[in-house]
């Protein structure tokens, strides 16, 4: 009986464990795990191949303007909307939602806000870059030199989002290498001094490794020398303008005692420094060339338009030292314009920036013009820049001409709440070969803007521009067939021409912000914002009727505080206690 | 590997023998570990629902069931199960056992079902060990019984909702409209009197239409058909009971005949067949083998259901007509979908599934070793298996534009053919291997029953991580002396794959005692028949979180693009940094209880529990940086106190003729976060720890804003979410900063999930006649009125409903005094449609969840045992506060039914 009841137990067991193999016992059975994902740091360095792939993944947390999303920054709202250049409709965007109304607080930093401070990508490329630089001597399928320059190319994506951080919150806490899980996590603010000496130091290390171009083809979209030095003289001329160059705190507090916010003190050689950095620049330029300004091949209006167009929307155009490229052929224009096609344009260009534009010849807009009684198209004969950034009534659009009168067919959605202009730039007329086959590079930094960032720097550290100073600026005017700037201007008037030189070049390429914080002009703030609306009127001669309006002021416009130039940090991140100390006045 | 099993087998059988008592008597089970209420079949006789857990409202004390909804297939919308309350901030769902094995409840319909237990105490809990934390369903299915018996039942019902919302008619929602633009500074209506005439007239009802769209979509009823038959019979060494279900269940969706081929009307129609056999080889050995077959098929619309129903609450009646005048669908640049082209003519979607599920038992008494020496194998291998079939397509519409007399038609969209895409959705394999090995022995009063038990369980289900292994081994030991004290004591060391390797296993002791007050000899009252004091105390766990969480992997990145000619890079991306100290989720459980029976017919028990859940796993993300850059890890730090008590009654009552019982459970279960790593607040209202889990926040109103001389008063309060007009709602300042923020928001009502819920039935039976109700409640319970369109009206183009027009006051300068609903707007308005006190209502309700009327036919006739024709309804009524919708189901969702169904079943 025994055996016959241990013989159908040995027979029932047997018969089980041949039919399903994997029928384990002990540890044995709960290791019988099928592994997701096996992917470790060492696999990662074990080649070239892997070990590369995350430098692209740091590249892929470069800053990146075009609105792809209502996740990112600001919504997906332009930084120019908070400047004096433009008005945003996107009801859901940054714009409307915190600035204009004013309730943007260190509460809602993080969420539609103008730099996500730890909920963007900065921190994450910081992070891939080092452990990149920590690993990369582990690869063994990669030269000295190939390791030296990729090293060096993680470098400069640190310093770039560094250079980002600092012109937003001032001092960060300073990273240098990648935190493990073991270490104290304490990461004070840093001084203005130390972050900028810290990006310039990155950048002073990564150059020497870099190409000044690339000189192969498929090396092409990363960091080089010459990207490198312009981004030295972008920090170095930021961190001299007044904002943190200056005998007082633009305002006071705990973060401008600890010199969070500000250097302490005003030193005239930090201008030299900028000036010492866009001399260095030039020098290479000189020695290596390779790049120019786009320039157009005839004197006409349309040269210098698609001169201008290449200049800032093309990623390989000898002109951009860096286009960052997270992005390839999608709906570029109706995104960027923040919509799809029946929801034209959210970003309104104002009359306070169509002003900035000279006539053609290069002399000034004449700021009491009668719009009373204008001529038919009153926006004619401009500095073909305008034409490239706004779009204005009866030009080619969607292969038509554009009806932004009242009623017209471009005034029905968007438009009709905002200026009565609409944005040009980077949308452009807007057919689907510009919008749905667009190659969505975005120019983070251009030779224009280290011209006239050198320009400054020359103007600010002599008390007067020199002849240096002025070619800079005028190799930028010329390439669109503006005029020389008038000579004999002194520093004051020559400062004024550059900012306005910037305002022209780089409208809606995230400038102009940076440039009326840095120079505290808080009346780009307070003046009142004008838009201008065209209507269809029998009674005049030319057939139209312009009237001048004011657009609903942003709360910041009567109640100014200077607490505005810098952003809050998300109060959170405050609490946590690692060392933030929040902004003055937030 | 099989030696390992066998010698682990002899060895303790070696181990119980040596140390063998020689006074053995037989001696009846008093385990005390498997207390906990039991209903038997007799109980759910009452009952027709298709799925199980639609009969088990309100019937178990302890089990917290509450309706559940599926976005996707009407008839898969399975109840919530709680045990006990909550008492975790990660997964609560309760282990369910059915004939011993863990397996999904929904495979199997209610006549298979011979009895439900919930076990709540903590000896049950570490019985199961990492899996035991949220307590145990089990469930046995009905064994065969000698002789032979058969029973057939068939029973056709109607569905019908007992709730549902209606929406303006369309020249109420123009005017609504109109009235909303002027509360929003815009002054030109954009409907004239005219057009709203044509609303209400009809007149050029193309351009001017008055839908009622779910009339349109739905007819008045669904319905249900089931047919039971059960066989069972046997002799003393071979039993069987065999049972056959089949369900055929139709919504209430009636989809338009466009001349395709399918008709996506959503259905499901089941087919279980069981057998289970209970063999007797030789004398000493007992077999058991149950099989369970169960084919499924389910359509729907190819469009996800509750898109379709949210297209159908969110399209006004007057946006568009069904079809216009040339016979096209209609549909406007806004409104891009036609609820009923949505549900005809998007193609369907055919879901078929099959299970297999077999679990076979031998019992082996080994009294020829030793007396009272017994061993027990089991095995069970189930496989489930999911297919999809979708077919679909697009259609096109017509916008008709213009006006009366002159209308023209602006067309979008296009139709498509039928696409088809056909996949093994998901496929389930899961083992479970148990041994266990028992003695059992008496000595003077003291009786043992001691065992111990080996288990593994596989599940290996398709896709990435979803693979679990668990293993325990344990000793249980029972003890009762003279049936006056009782003890169980349990020692299980139990693992699960989840965790970290080497840190697989954790031990599970508890321990439980009880004292049968009424079998002592000092004991003497003729009232009390039976007293009981029972206690547990013991640890388990829970594992119900994902793998390797202690690992740091590379994962796949995002994209970037170098070159001039565009290539694509991949990036290589870091995962969450690894857990640190990972533990596995741990519960401590104790009870304290008292049972009685009076007067032999009054069952009544009351008992206090407690729990304390620790090591939840909770995010890093509030303490940690945000500078470090990737994913804070998790921190198995969250800590949850659950407390409550618990009561039952059961009287029984027979008078001559008449039957009568009364029965019903109570539980009262609060909650508490004692720890789970929350940030840092500025307000001390403002922390989530100390209250309950789920608990409901939000802003404390004050009334309605009533002029814009009061809104810009600097002593009013500056409200943050956005532009205010008169007759927005006015929040309290909880800070006095005079800023209405985030920093205002507090506790508000309680949490969706139940504290207190409780269920009674009703039995009268008289000669032949017979009722049964059961009823079912909660209460100290709330829930937030947010649904676009129900009960937030016109944003984004939305409808409105009569909740917000006629069951409510919404404030109008004329209204302001009694209003309890902000103005109408058009806009997005974060100012009012946010979580407040306004949206909240106190969600408690009473449900007649279950009602049976039946009849016996009288005498032997036809020869047959017994004939009992009757008429069944569930969820007959609700008594609560919201009226307009199903308290436990706001949302836009296929609505809850009541089920009215006429049966007859005949046992031979």
């Amino acid at each position: 009986m025994k055996n016959t009841i241990y013989g159908i137990l040995i027979v029932i067991t047997a018969a089980l464990f041949t039919s399903c193999e994997d029928v384990r016992f002990g540890d044995n059975f709960l290791e019988q795990q099928p592994e997701s994902f096996g992917v470790t740091l060492d696999t990662v360095f074990n080649n070239r191949f892997n070990a590369m792939q995350v430098l692209t993944k740091a590249y892929t947390t470069l800053p990146y303007a075009i609105p792809t999303g209502t996740s990112i920054k600001l919504g997906g709202d332009l930084l120019d909307a908070l400047t004096d250049l433009s008005y945003s409709v996107v009801s859901y965007g940054g714009a409307q939602r915190l600035y204009y109304t004013g309730s943007y607080s260190a509460g809602t930093e993080g969420a539609n806000s103008k730099y996500l401070f730890t909920d963007g990508s900065a921190w994450t490329g910081i992070r891939f870059a080092w452990i990149f630089i920590e690993n990369v001597d582990r690869v063994p399928d990669m030269s000295a030199a190939e390791k030296a320059r990729a090293a060096a190319e993680a470098k400069v994506i640190i310093a770039t989002h560094y250079a980002d951080m600092v012109r937003h919150f001032g001092g960060v806490p300073l990273l240098d290498h990648a935190i493990s899980v073991n270490e104290e996590f304490v990461f004070p603010r840093q001084t203005i001094e130390k972050t900028v000496d810290f990006i310039a130091k990155l950048i002073d290390e990564a150059a020497p490794a870099l190409e000044w171009k690339e000189s192969d083809e498929n090396d092409n979209g990363r960091m080089t020398k010459a990207y490198a030095l312009g981004l030295k003289l972008r920090v170095l001329l930021f961190a001299a303008s007044p904002l943190f160059n200056s005998d007082q705190p633009y305002f006071a507090g705990d973060a401008s005692t600890k010199k969070l916010t500000w250097y302490g003190n005003y030193d005239a050689n930090r201008w030299k420094l900028a000036e010492a950095a866009g001399k260095a620049f030039m020098d290479e330029l000189v020695a290596n060339g390779r790049y120019d300004l786009v320039k157009s091949n005839t004197a006409s209006e349309t040269a210098y338009r698609e001169a201008f167009r290449k200049a800032y929307f093309e990623r390989d155009n000898g002109e951009v030292l860096l286009s960052t490229r997270l992005n390839f052929k999608n709906n570029f224009a109706g995104r960027f314009c923040g919509g799809s096609d029946n929801f034209a344009s959210g970003q309104t260009p104002t009359l306070n920036f169509v002003n900035l534009f000279p006539k053609a010849d290069g002399t000034d807009f004449p700021v009491d013009f009668d719009w009373a009684n204008a001529p038919v198209d009153p926006f004619a004969n401009r500095d073909p820049r305008f034409y490239e950034t706004i779009l204005t009534n009866g030009r080619a659009y969607k292969g038509r001409l554009s009806q932004l009168y009242v009623t017209g067919l471009d005034r029905n959605d968007a438009a009709k709440d905002g200026t009565g202009l609409l944005l040009y730039k980077f949308s452009q007329d807007y057919t689907s070969a510009t919008s749905l086959g667009a190659v969505d590079s975005w120019p983070y930094l251009r030779l224009a803007e280290v011209f006239l960032s050198y320009a400054e720097a020359i103007n600010e550290a002599n008390g007067a521009p020199n002849s240096v100073a002025y070619d800079m600026v005028n190799r930028v005017r010329n390439r669109v067939g503006l005029s020389d700037l008038p000579a004999g201007l002194n520093q004051q008037q020559f400062r004024e021409a550059v900012l306005r030189e910037r305002a022209c070049e780089f409208g809606y390429e995230e400038v102009r912000w940076y440039d009326i914080v840095r120079w505290k002009i808080e009346s780009a703030f307070t003046n009142p914002i004008q838009g201008v609306n065209m209507f269809a009127d029998v009674t005049k001669p030319t057939g139209y009727r312009y009237e001048l309006f004011t657009l609903k002021a942003r709360a910041w416009k009567d109640n100014w505080s200077a607490k505005w130039y810098l952003s809050a940090f998300p109060s959170e991140e405050v609490d946590k206690k690692y060392g933030i100390t929040q902004n003055p006045g937030w | 590997m099989n030696r390992l099993y066998i010698s682990l087998i002899t060895s303790f059988a070696v181990l119980v023998v040596t140390a063998q008592n020689k006074n053995l008597k037989s001696q009846s089970d008093s385990t005390n570990h498997s207390s906990g209420l039991k209903i038997e079949s007799s109980l759910l006789q009452h009952h027709s629902q298709v799925n199980v857990g639609d009969a088990l409202y309100g019937i178990l004390p302890g089990l917290n069931v509450m309706q559940g909804t599926n976005g996707t297939n009407i008839f898969d919308d399975a109840p919530k199960f709680n045990i006990r309350g909550l008492s975790t901030l990660g997964n609560s769902n309760p282990l369910i056992i059915i004939d011993g094995i863990e397996r999904d409840i929904n495979n199997l319909s209610l006549h298979e079902i011979g009895s439900v237990s919930v076990l709540t105490n903590a000896v049950a809990s570490a019985m199961y060990g990492v899996r035991g934390a949220n307590g145990v369903i089990q469930i046995t299915t009905k064994r065969g019984k000698t002789g032979t018996n058969a029973s057939v039942n068939y029973s056709y019902g109607l569905t019908t909702p007992y709730r549902m919302p209606k929406f303006a008619d369309a020249a109420t929602y123009a005017s609504a409209v109109n009235e909303a633009l002027a509360n929003d500074g815009i002054l030109t209506p954009r409907y004239t009197a005219q057009e709203i005439d044509y609303f209400k007239s009809g007149e050029h009802a193309e351009l001017y239409p008055n839908v009622d769209w779910q009339k349109e979509l739905y007819e008045s009823n669904g319905t249900v058909h089931q047919v039971d038959a059960e066989f069972d019979g046997g002799k003393n060494d071979f039993r069987y009971y065999t049972a056959f279900t089949y369900s055929n269940q139709l919504s209430m969706f009636a989809p338009q005949d466009i001349g395709e081929v399918y008709n996506a009307r959503p259905d499901k129609l089941h087919l279980n067949i069981r057998t289970n056999l209970d063999f007797k080889l030789g004398s000493t050995t007992d077999l058991s083998i149950n099989l369970l077959g169960r084919i499924q098929s389910q359509t729907r619309p190819a469009s996800t259901l509750k898109d379709l129903i949210a297209s159908m609450y969110n399209t006004p009646a007057a946006a568009f007509p069904v079809r216009v005048n040339t016979g096209a669908w209609g549909g406007t640049n806004l409104y891009t979908s036609n609820p009923l082209a949505e549900l005809s003519d998007k193609g369907f979607s055919r879901v078929n599934r099959v299970n297999m599920l077999a679990d076979m038992k031998i019992v082996q008494d080994l009294s020829f070793l030793t007396k009272g020496l017994y061993a027990e194998f089991a095995v069970a291998y189930d496989n489930m298996a999911n297919h999809l079939d979708t077919r679909s397509k697009n259609y096109a519409y017509k916008m008709a534009t213009g006006t009366p007399g002159n209308v023209s038609y602006q067309s979008f969209g296009k139709t498509t053919e039928l696409a088809f895409k056909t996949e093994l959705n998901s496929l389930e394999m899961s083992s479970t291997v148990s041994a266990i090995t028992g003695y059992k022995f008496e000595t003077g009063d003291h009786a043992f029953d001691a065992k111990i038990k080996y288990e593994q369980q596989s599940q290996v289900q398709d896709g990435r991580n979803n693979t679990t292994k668990r293993q325990s081994i344990m000793g249980i030991v029972s003890y009762n002396f003279n049936n006056k004290y009782v003890a169980d004591g349990i020692l299980n060391y139990s693992g699960s794959a989840v965790m970290p390797e080497g840190d697989y296993f954790n031990l599970y002791p508890a321990i439980s005692a009880g004292w049968i007050v009424s079998n002592e000899s000092f004991f003497k009252s003729s009232a009390i028949n039976y007293l009981k004091i029972n206690t547990s105390v013991g640890l388990s766990g829970s594992d119900l979180f994902g793998h390797d969480l202690e690992k740091q992997f590379f994962l796949s990145g995002d994209d970037y693009y170098f070159q001039s000619n565009n290539q694509k890079f991949t990036g290589w991306r870091e995962g969450a940094l690894g857990v640190v100290g990972l533990k596995m989720e741990q519960a401590l459980k104790a009870d304290l209880g008292v049972e009685a029976t009076i007067f032999n017919s009054l069952n009544i028990s009351a008992s206090y529990f407690y729990e304390n859940r620790s090591n939840i796993l909770v995010s890093g993300s509030s303490v940690i940086s945000g500078v470090l850059g990737i994913d804070v890890p998790k921190l198995s730090m969250g800590e949850v106190k659950n407390q409550g008590v618990e009561f039952v009654v059961d009287w029984q009552k027979k008078v001559n003729e008449f039957t009568l019982g009364l029965s019903g459970n109570f539980t009262y279960a609060k909650n508490k976060i004692i720890n789970m790593n929350e940030a840092f607040q500025p307000e001390s209202y403002l922390y989530k720890t100390g209250n309950s889990l789920n608990q409901f926040y939000g802003l404390k109103s004050d009334g309605f804003f009533e002029s814009v001389a009061q809104i810009n008063d600097p002593n009013t309060p500056k409200q943050l979410f956005g532009e205010v007009k008169p007759g927005d709602i006015k929040y309290v300042d909880q800070n006095n900063d005079n800023v209405i923020n985030e920093y205002d928001i507090v506790r508000l009502g309680y949490s969706d999930l139940p504290e207190i819920y409780y269920g009674f039935n009703v039995n009268v039976a008289y000669k032949n006649f017979g009722i049964s109700a059961q009823f079912q409640g909660v209460a100290n319970r709330t829930v937030y009125l947010n649904e676009s369109s129900l009960f937030f009206p016109l944003r984004n183009n939305t409808n409105i409903s009569t909740w917000y027009l006629d069951e409510n006051v919404r404030w109008t300068p004329e209204t302001a005094a009694t209003a309890n609903l902000p103005r109408l707007t058009t806009q997005d308005n974060k100012n009012n449609f946010r979580a407040n006190d306004i949206w909240q209502r106190d969600g408690s309700f009473l449900k007649l969840r279950n009602l049976d009327l039946y009849y016996n036919l009288p005498g032997k006739i036809l020869k047959l045992t017994e004939a009992r024709i009757y008429l069944r309804g569930s969820n007959l009524f609700s008594l609560d506060n919201i009226k307009y919708a199903d308290p436990e189901m706001i949302s836009a969702n296929y609505p809850f039914m009541s089920t009215y169904s006429m049966g007859v079943n005949i046992k031979f």
